[in-house]
């Protein structure tokens, strides 16, 4: 079924909405939760929740591309669970992508103004549209989507120490970029 | 790790959509390009010759044809379980008596049959038909299958059509104003040409094979039009589709298939712990399998000790296949073992008894008949509704085609979180888009 297809059975408030949702983007959305928290039980939680977020958005919301769009509510749902739990469980792929992010942050001395998400994200943005493709997708399939290395090392046939140095080129450069913008952290 | 990082991690998720989308597209490997581009190329071709000897064909005889929209739209508002009456009385009609026979049939292919039947038909004629169709009137009926064709409608990602004709004696005068109703809501073409002849009976034929990809050549070669025939109507249904998780070849190997005619040895193809919902009533279980076009497929397997009569006769299996499916039945996520025999099977129905045991009678009477939308010649009637059907399954997914002319003249809850489903013997299967009329559905007595 084609994206506008499901949205417009989330605006009739037809219930084969989420079974469609499910079937299509399911696998997607459980492999981003299970990519950033780990746990199976909390990833399925988590899919689930997306389903209820995407039933009380649409309407009003009419997403053009679904999959992003529930991509970015999974991910922010996680996101949540994991600020919520983190004293009490240790979500291994959170932990480990911001330990990773962690080399992007600029110092704070040469930074000099101050700079909300959405400033970031614009620079971000722009840094991306720099980066060959395949860099780029790279980038966000680690970043966004939070898939392991070891698998995209696999699907783009390279050793994962190759790749392990490239992520990182791409992260220092992504800190060069964020300290000439002049982002404050 | 710091609050930074997260502050990055928050700045990377609202990144552009765009970009998002184009990095989930896995990339190509270079090998596999160079083998699939002539293959490609030789699929192109080779539909490009179909369709420029199609038209040569039937243009002489062509009043007016159909043109397919590049995309229908979706149907708004409304319209699911509207077809449930019709389900729940056709599905027992259809599938009793098969014996150890494979039995397939259309319910949908009957549906938009009979609704342009209603269409030509006025008085008890037409009443009997919506009675069976479930409609409170033609407008009503009209709109529905209008909807229903709209729905099924795609060529992305496999293909699915309902396809619809009319095939007219260019001796007998008709309703322009009938056969424009049939083409604006039907999408049906109309021919004219000289019931009898040879030339008229292979442009038939051949629209038939035409729509569908020719899986039902046998069939639709024994179908011809004697000269007394004042109309045949032609509608079809082909579907093909591609599991979204396909089977593994290395995973299909010989296992034994127990039919009623004995035991056969058969190709089974097999997927483990296949992630899905497990669906129980009081005689039968069931697991279903999507295919990537929205489309799915249902396998339906009777309890020990029911037999394929008794379950096509329970009403909890049309409910099942009905609307009610999601809300009526227990069911469970769980890990399926699924074993299912690679099959192929079909089946040539004459549906003329089947609808005169549903209340259609009038409109196999000749003087009874009522066909005046269509023609102001009398004596017009029924003398033939048959409906032929095949249904295909591999590792790679399924096509499935059916064609009707009508010529004018419980159990308990599964105790674990993974079952074995295993077909080795008579099953159901059902293919469904959403809640509407399913597509097909059949019993494999004999893969």
């Amino acid at each position: 079924m084609e994206d506008h297809e499901i949205v417009a059975l989330y605006w009739e408030r037809d219930e084969s909405a989420i079974r469609e949702t499910d079937r299509k983007y399911g696998g997607f959305c459980q492999k981003i939760a299970l990519n950033l928290l780990g746990i199976r039980e909390d990833a399925e939680e988590c899919v689930s929740d997306t389903y209820l977020a995407a039933w009380n958005a649409m309407p009003v919301q009419r997403p053009a591309l679904l999959r992003s769009w529930l991509g970015r509510v999974v991910r922010n749902l996680s996101v949540d669970r994991w600020r919520k739990s983190r004293a009490q469980k240790r979500y291994a792929g959170m932990e480990l992508l911001l330990s990773e992010l962690d080399e992007c942050v600029p110092s704070p001395m040469t930074a000099e103004r101050a700079a909300e998400a959405r400033e970031i994200s614009g620079v971000i943005d722009r840094w991306l549209r720099t980066l060959k493709e395949e860099d780029r997708d790279l980038f966000l399939r680690r970043y966004w989507n939070g898939e392991r290395l070891d698998e995209l090392a696999r699907e783009r046939g390279m050793s994962q120490n190759t790749l392990a140095q490239r992520m990182r080129r791409l992260r220092l450069s992504l800190k060069d970029v964020l300290e000439k913008e002049g982002i404050d952290l | 790790m710091s609050d930074k990082s997260e502050k990055i991690f928050d700045g990377i998720t609202n990144v552009s959509d765009e970009l998002i989308e184009s990095a989930q597209k896995k990339p190509k490997r270079r090998g596999w390009r160079r083998l699939r581009t002539p293959l490609a190329a030789i699929l192109v071709i080779a539909i490009l010759c179909g369709i420029a000897l199609t038209r040569r064909g039937l243009n002489a005889y062509a009043v007016a044809e159909a043109e397919y929209p590049k995309k229908a739209a979706f149907p708004r508002g409304e319209f699911y379980g509207e077809g449930d009456a019709f389900l729940t009385a056709v599905v027992p009609e259809l599938l009793s008596g098969a014996g150890d026979e494979n039995r397939v049939c259309s319910p949908i292919n009957v549906y938009m049959g009979l609704s342009m039947l209603a269409e030509l038909t006025d008085g008890g004629t037409r009443d009997q038909l919506l009675d069976l169709l479930g409609a409170p009137d033609l407008t009503a009926q009209r709109e529905r299958a209008n909807k229903v064709w709209n729905a099924n409608y795609s060529t992305e990602r496999g293909r699915s059509v309902l396809a619809n004709s009319i095939w007219l004696n260019r001796d007998v005068s008709y309703s322009k104003a009938t056969l424009n109703i049939l083409a604006q809501n039907y999408f049906a073409s109309s021919y004219s040409g000289e019931m009898g002849s040879r030339g008229y009976n292979e442009a038939l034929r051949k629209w038939l094979n035409d729509q569908t990809g020719g899986l039902l050549r046998q069939q639709a070669g024994q179908l011809s039009m004697d000269p007394d025939t004042v109309m045949t109507l032609a509608s079809t249904v082909f579907f093909k589709g591609t599991w979204s998780d396909e089977f593994k070849k290395g995973d299909t190997y010989p296992e034994t298939f127990h039919g009623p005619g004995g035991d056969e040895t058969c190709d089974f193809m097999h997927m483990e712990r296949m992630q899905g919902q497990y669906y129980w009533a009081e005689r039968f279980s069931a697991v279903v399998k999507h295919f990537t076009n929205g489309r799915a497929m249902w396998f339906i397997l009777p309890d020990e000790g029911v037999s394929m009569e008794e379950l096509v006769n329970d009403p909890e299996l049309v409910s099942f296949l009905s609307s009610e499916r999601y809300e009526r039945f227990g069911s469970k996520d769980m890990y399926i073992n699924l074993s299912v025999p690679k099959f192929d099977v079909g089946s040539d129905l004459d549906l003329r008894e089947p609808l005169r045991a549903l209340g259609v009678t009038d409109a196999f009477e000749l003087g009874t008949a009522d066909f005046s939308p269509l023609t102001q010649d009398t004596g017009v009637y029924v003398s033939r509704v048959q409906q032929a059907a095949r249904v295909q399954i591999d590792e790679e997914g399924c096509t499935a085609a059916a064609y009707i002319a009508i010529v004018g003249a419980g159990a308990a809850a599964p105790p674990t979180e993974e079952i074995d489903f295993v077909l080795d013997r008579p099953f159901l299967f059902a293919i469904t888009y959403l809640d509407q009329l399913p597509l097909f559905v059949g019993i494999v007595n004999d893969p």
